[in-house]
């Protein structure tokens, strides 16, 4: 791909020319292709990103609406507590939850379920954390559920007591136990014990359930799905596909719950406090969520699909090459497609190929399978990220570099 | 709610300048009257939360400050690509540092998070095993010593980390305290005139002893010659926040200090997965908001700032010059303040038949709402939050509650 490569001329003129008619068009036309100054200058690549909302990757991209709605936000001074309470109030009846506040990620919000169930909302007890001595110190967590994310509850000195199966439960229950923590999430594999069979349980011993339900959207019905099930405290992100702030998340749930874990947050001056969250990012969740919530998602996900087969379609016929749609597992909400080629006979590895269209410019970041849990074949390409028409120039960079190795080869 | 003149609604009252008959000669301008009306906040109040006019200081209950026009832009544009986080907080950190004349530099979630990274990095100075162990600090330094009347709320930062803290009162007690355990001296900026251990002390015995002395100054700006003057002082890490006099992003703020130890506050930093620091959530929007609020700070007019704060306060005690017993003084709070004008304004209580805090209550219940701090020796106005005519309406608004209530008296 030449260094004049220009997406926008590209997009704008030249969607249904072949990859090398594009090329040479595109090497004679200025360079339109949207700098972002405001890293260049800084030399931090910018990126078209088929990986995902990964935090390393930084989330997501907001839609103009939230970006207006936090530049009003950061134009006055409000008092925060006033407007958690409002915005809280907000979001939980967008969700049909009791109690709903904003906070600084999911991470954030396990933290501060997890001083919720321990400290609760008594100062003495707060002010003691992440000492628990006199508290109740130990959390149910199912053994594959274990993620990096444990130290969301072990930052608050909780012992994560690893359980099986329903009857080890019971077994494990005990004057200590604190709460059920469950996980949603692509890094783990699925659940022995089923979230609503989980929570009963745990409400069988008077106890609450938090949920990790970080990336858990699309679809947009759990949002609501997890607090009418009865889980007491659900954590999201609100960085990923809610789109809002990278660096906020909502917590949400039964009342008496959410009042002990706001009790905690900041700006109280409890452990919690060293993840503050602005008024910007308070008023852009709220506004992610709406956008959210008035959103096509059929049609959002049909142009995901259609993303996707315009990658495939025109990959179709390149020596070796081959595409599949892979199933969506409980790990995985958005289609995904996975992008394989005779590495032998080509001469080029996986992990070369993720490394030349990192390389390339515009620079693409696209995943090695192999990593994924459980592991899959081949480049894996994700479509809800990508803006209309970068698809094509995925396509097209791919394109080029299998074609300059099958001519090597 | 006691409404601002006869007009009840702000924007409606400024631009007919409703207020001209009873103080003619403060009559604000149109371009005056516009600008205001700008900052009406009619997002917040979609929400049922007012806006306020903020003559109390940079407190995270009110928001801290508001970000200039730059810094909002600097946000707007950086929420619109994707970036590698962890490469761009190493290039901004390297900017700000080399801005400052500082080794190294991190951008963090806020002064408190930043006290968090700072003691992890001593305690746990890297290691993978330990960073993934803490709170649990079994086999680590887990003592960091304080000058007992430093202790404060944000000293749970520290303690969140797992640490003890130990408490001293002389540089000999403080000599003595120093053992293999010590990971870290903490000092609070602001709280230096309050014991017998200053400053040099402190640095001093960090460089016996070989251990990091950590300096807490939060809200230490102005001057603007602290972001590099602390370090240069031989403190090997020194915070601030990003959210007050830096006006920054509210959830942001900054780590900088010694290369090594900034390396090792990274190592336990978000997005780094099973860190402390992992709820700890700073976004892509809050690390270019706040470097370019700290390239604005730098190349501020500090001068014409003071200037222009002695102004609106000299402004607001010549407007409630004529309320009866009135008693009015501008000053620049000495240690354990900020180098900032102030106004307190005192009148005869039992003469006006108006206490402190009722004068206080009736500012805030106000249209627009306007906060000042309440204390024993009168209403103390700060005046670095207030933006240019809105001393004019601090000034009418107290001299009507305040002739009011001498009228009825």
């Amino acid at each position: 791909m030449s260094e004049n490569y220009s997406r926008r001329n590209f997009v704008q003129a030249g969607v249904a020319l072949p990859a090398a008619a594009a090329s040479a068009a595109a090497a004679s036309a200025p360079r339109v292709f949207e700098t972002a100054s405001i890293y260049d200058r800084l030399g931090v690549r910018t990126f078209i990103n088929a990986v995902g909302t990964l935090t390393t990757m930084s989330g997501t991209r907001m839609p103009p609406e939230v970006q207006e709605a936090m530049d009003q936000a950061s134009r006055n001074f409000v008092r925060i507590h006033e407007l958690q309470e409002k915005v809280g109030a907000r979001i939980a009846e967008l969700v049909g939850a009791e109690a709903a506040f904003v906070n600084a990620g999911a991470s954030c919000g396990l933290c501060l379920s997890a001083c919720a169930v321990t400290a609760g909302a008594d100062r003495e007890k707060m002010r003691q954390l992440p000492d628990l001595t006199g508290m109740k110190d130990e959390v149910i967590m199912q053994k594959i559920h274990h993620t990096w994310y444990d130290h969301a509850f072990r930052m608050v000195g909780l012992k994560l007591v690893d359980v099986e199966t329903a009857e080890d439960i019971d077994k494990a229950v005990n004057e200590r136990t604190a709460a059920f923590a469950f996980v949603r999430s692509h890094h783990t594999l699925g659940h022995k014990v089923e979230l609503e069979e989980y929570t009963e349980i745990a409400h069988k011993h008077d106890l609450p359930v938090i949920l990790d339900a970080a990336a858990e959207i699309p679809p947009v019905e759990n949002l609501s799905k997890f607090v009418k099930m009865g889980v007491d405290m659900v954590a999201f992100s609100g960085g990923k596909n809610l789109r809002g702030p990278q660096c906020s998340g909502i917590l949400m749930g039964k009342k008496e719950w959410i009042d002990k874990a706001y009790a905690n947050a900041a700006p109280h001056n409890y452990l919690p406090r060293i993840a503050k969250v602005g008024k910007e990012e308070i008023v852009g969740a709220l506004a992610a969520l709406e956008v959210y919530l008035r959103k096509d998602h059929a049609a959002e996900r049909r142009e995901w699909y259609a993303r996707l087969h315009r990658i495939a379609s025109r990959l179709q016929g390149l020596p070796t090459v081959y595409t599949e749609f892979i199933p969506n597992n409980d790990y995985s909400h958005s289609p995904r497609l996975s992008v394989q080629w005779d590495e032998q006979k080509l001469g080029l590895s996986l992990t070369g190929m993720v490394q030349k269209l990192r390389e390339g410019n515009p620079s693409i970041e696209a995943s090695d399978m192999r990593r994924f849990n459980p592991p899959w074949k081949g480049l894996g390409l994700f479509p809800y990220l990508l803006e209309p028409g970068e698809e094509l120039i995925i396509a097209d960079r791919i394109t080029e570099i299998i074609k300059e190795r099958a001519s090597r080869a | 709610m006691k409404r601002f003149g006869s007009s009840w609604e702000r924007r409606k009252f400024l631009l007919a300048a409703g207020l001209a008959s009873t103080v003619g000669s403060l009559r604000p301008g149109n371009l005056y009257g516009a600008y205001l009306a700008g900052r009406h906040g009619e997002s917040y109040r979609a929400l049922g939360v007012r806006p306020l006019i903020n003559a109390a200081g940079t407190y995270t209950t009110l928001t801290g400050s508001v970000i200039p026009p730059e810094v909002r832009e600097a946000m707007a544009e950086a929420s619109r690509y994707f970036v590698p986080l962890i490469e761009l907080q190493r290039a901004v950190g390297a900017r700000i540092a080399k801005m400052l004349g500082v080794e190294a530099a991190l951008v963090s979630a806020g002064a408190a998070s930043s006290i968090t990274l700072a003691t992890a990095a001593c305690v746990t100075r890297g290691d993978p095993g330990k960073v993934h162990k803490i709170p649990d600090t079994t086999g680590m330094k887990d003592e960091v010593i304080m000058p007992k009347s430093h202790r404060m709320g944000f000293d749970h930062a520290a303690r969140a980390v797992g640490v003890k803290i130990i408490e001293v009162e002389t540089p000999e007690e403080l000599e003595k305290a120093i053992n293999e355990k010590t990971a870290m001296l903490f000092f609070v900026h602001i709280f230096e005139h309050r014991g017998k251990i200053n400053r040099n002390h402190f640095i001093a015995a960090g460089k016996r002893h070989n251990i990091p002395v950590f300096n807490d100054a939060a809200a230490e700006l102005p001057p603007m010659t602290n972001l590099s003057a602390i370090v240069g002082e031989g403190f090997d890490m020194v915070c601030f926040s990003g959210g007050k006099g830096l006006r920054g992003p509210q959830a942001s703020g900054l780590l900088i200090g010694r290369k090594d130890l900034i390396d090792w506050a990274h190592a336990n930093n978000n997005p780094h997965s099973d860190t402390i620091g992992r709820g700890m959530k700073v976004g892509k929007e809050e690390i270019m908001g706040l470097l370019k609020a700290v390239e604005i700070y730098h190349k501020r007019d500090h001068e014409y700032d003071q200037k222009q704060w002695s102004g609106f306060m000299k402004r607001v005690a010549k407007i409630v010059g004529d309320v009866p017993s009135i008693d009015t003084e501008v000053y620049v709070p000495g240690p354990g303040g900020h180098p900032i004008p102030y106004l307190r304004v005192k009148w005869d209580q039992r003469k006006l038949g108006l206490s402190y805090s009722e004068c206080y209550k009736a500012l805030q219940d106000g249209e627009p709402r306007i906060e000042v701090n309440n204390t024993e020796r009168g209403l103390e106005l700060a005046s670095y939050n207030l933006f240019p005519g809105e001393e004019r309406i601090v000034g009418m608004r107290l001299r009507e509650i305040l002739l009011d209530a001498a009228k009825k008296a």
